[in-house]
C-alpha cells in the first residue's frame, strides 16, 4: 500500500515537472516528457512494475469522470453547430469509417495480428474513449493509448499543409478535419488560431468518439 | 467546494454509465454513456452548467496526467510492436492523413453547398412570383 502511494507520488511529480518543462520549452510534448520521466524515475527507484500499475490505476481511474466531463464543452458548443449538424455528422462519420478501414486494409495487406489491429482501430478518437474501446474489443489499452497519442502528434504536424493542399478553408471544415483525425492534441494546436476552429474540433473529436464506438460494436463479439 | 460537488456529479454520471453498460448490456463504453447522459441532462437543464463547469474544466485540463501511468506501462509491449512494425507505422501515418482530407472535404462541400443555396435564394427575393424558368 505504501509502495502504491509512492508510485502515485512519482507519477504526479513526473507530470508536474513535465508540464513545467513544456511550458518553458514549447518544443517538448508534455505527454512524452512525462512518460519518459516517470518511466525512468520508477526504473531507478523501484523497478517493480506490478506495484507501479497498481498505484497507477488509482490515477487512470479518473479518465472515466474526465470523459464524462467532455459533456460540458459538447453541450456548450452543440447549439453553435445545430444548423449544420448533418454536414458535421456526415464529415465525422466518413472520417471515422476511413480511419477504421485504413487500419483493416493496411494490416490485412501486411499480415493480420488481431490483438494489434484491435488496439489500433480506435486510434483517431480522444484517448480516454480510445482506451475504453480497445479494452472492450479485446485490444491492449496501453498500446491503444500510445497509438492514439502518436496519431494526434502526426496529424497535428501535417495538418496545415494537408488542409491547404486539399483546399479545406472553411473554419468549421478545418476544425472538424483536425478534431476527427487528431483529437485533443490537434484541437490544442488550433487554440491560438481561431475560436471557431477550436469549437468545431472539440465537437468533432467527441462526436467521433461516439460514432467510432458505434462502428466498432461488431468487433466486440 | 464547487469543484468537489461538480466532481461528485461527474462520478455519479460515470457510475450510471458504467451500470448501464453492465446491466443493460449497452455495447458502448461506460464512460461514453455517462458523457452522453450528462450532455442530455445539461441540454435539458436537469443539471445546471455552473454546477459542473469548474470540475469539468479541471479534469479536462489535467487529462494528460491520467494517461501517464498507462502509457508508461507500454514499455512491456515494445517487443510486440518491434515484431512487425510496418503495418503499425504505415497506418499511423496514412490514417490521420486520409481522415483529415475526407472529413474536411465533406464538411467543406456541405458548407459550400449551403452557401450556394443561400446565394441563389437571395437574388430571387425581390422578384417573388416570377417563374424560375425565365
Amino acid at each position: 500500500m505504501l509502495n502504491e502511494l509512492f508510485a502515485i507520488l512519482v507519477i504526479v511529480v513526473g507530470y508536474v515537472v513535465a508540464t513545467l518543462i513544456a511550458a518553458r520549452y514549447p518544443r517538448f510534448q508534455p505527454l512524452i516528457v512525462a512518460v519518459v520521466l516517470v518511466w525512468f524515475a520508477w526504473w531507478l527507484l523501484s523497478n517493480d512494475w506490478e506495484v507501479f500499475s497498481a498505484g497507477g490505476s488509482w490515477i487512470s481511474f479518473w479518465l472515466g469522470p474526465a470523459t464524462v466531463a467532455l459533456a460540458v464543452p459538447l453541450a456548450k458548443q452543440i447549439k453553435e453547430f445545430a444548423h449544420i449538424w448533418r454536414g458535421v455528422l456526415l464529415g465525422v462519420a466518413a472520417g471515422c469509417a476511413v480511419s477504421i478501414l485504413s487500419v483493416l486494409i493496411i494490416h490485412a495487406s501486411f499480415g493480420y495480428d488481431k490483438t494489434m489491429v484491435h488496439s489500433m482501430l480506435s486510434k483517431s478518437v480522444t484517448t480516454p474513449i480510445a482506451l475504453e474501446l480497445a479494452h472492450s474489443i479485446g485490444g491492449i489499452p496501453a498500446l491503444a493509448a500510445l497509438f492514439t497519442a502518436l496519431t494526434g502528434f502526426i496529424g497535428t504536424i501535417f495538418a496545415r499543409p494537408v488542409l491547404a493542399w486539399a483546399k479545406i478553408t472553411d473554419d468549421r471544415a478545418i476544425g472538424i478535419a483536425v478534431g476527427t483525425s487528431a483529437h485533443a492534441i490537434g484541437t490544442a494546436s488550433l487554440n491560438r488560431i481561431s475560436q471557431m476552429q477550436t469549437a468545431a474540433s472539440t465537437v468533432a473529436m467527441i462526436v467521433a468518439g461516439v460514432v467510432t464506438s458505434l462502428f466498432l460494436i461488431p468487433f466486440s463479439f | 467546494m464547487k469543484i468537489v460537488n461538480g466532481i461528485l456529479i461527474l462520478l455519479v454520471f460515470y457510475g450510471a454509465g458504467t451500470l448501464a453498460n453492465k446491466w443493460l448490456h449497452i455495447p458502448l463504453p461506460g464512460n461514453l454513456l455517462g458523457m452522453l447522459l450528462l450532455t442530455l441532462a445539461l441540454c435539458k437543464g436537469w443539471i445546471r452548467m455552473d454546477w459542473v463547469e469548474k470540475a469539468s474544466g479541471f479534469l479536462i485540463r489535467h487529462m494528460m496526467l491520467f494517461f501517464v501511468p498507462i502509457i508508461a506501462g507500454v514499455a512491456s509491449y515494445m517487443g510486440l510492436i518491434s515484431q512487425d512494425p510496418w503495418p503499425i507505422l504505415v497506418s499511423l501515418v496514412v490514417g490521420p492523413f486520409l481522415v483529415m482530407i475526407v472529413s474536411g472535404r465533406v464538411v467543406q462541400w456541405y458548407v459550400n453547398r449551403q452557401q450556394d443555396q443561400r446565394d441563389q435564394a437571395k437574388p430571387n427575393l425581390p422578384q417573388e412570383g416570377r417563374s424560375f424558368d425565365a
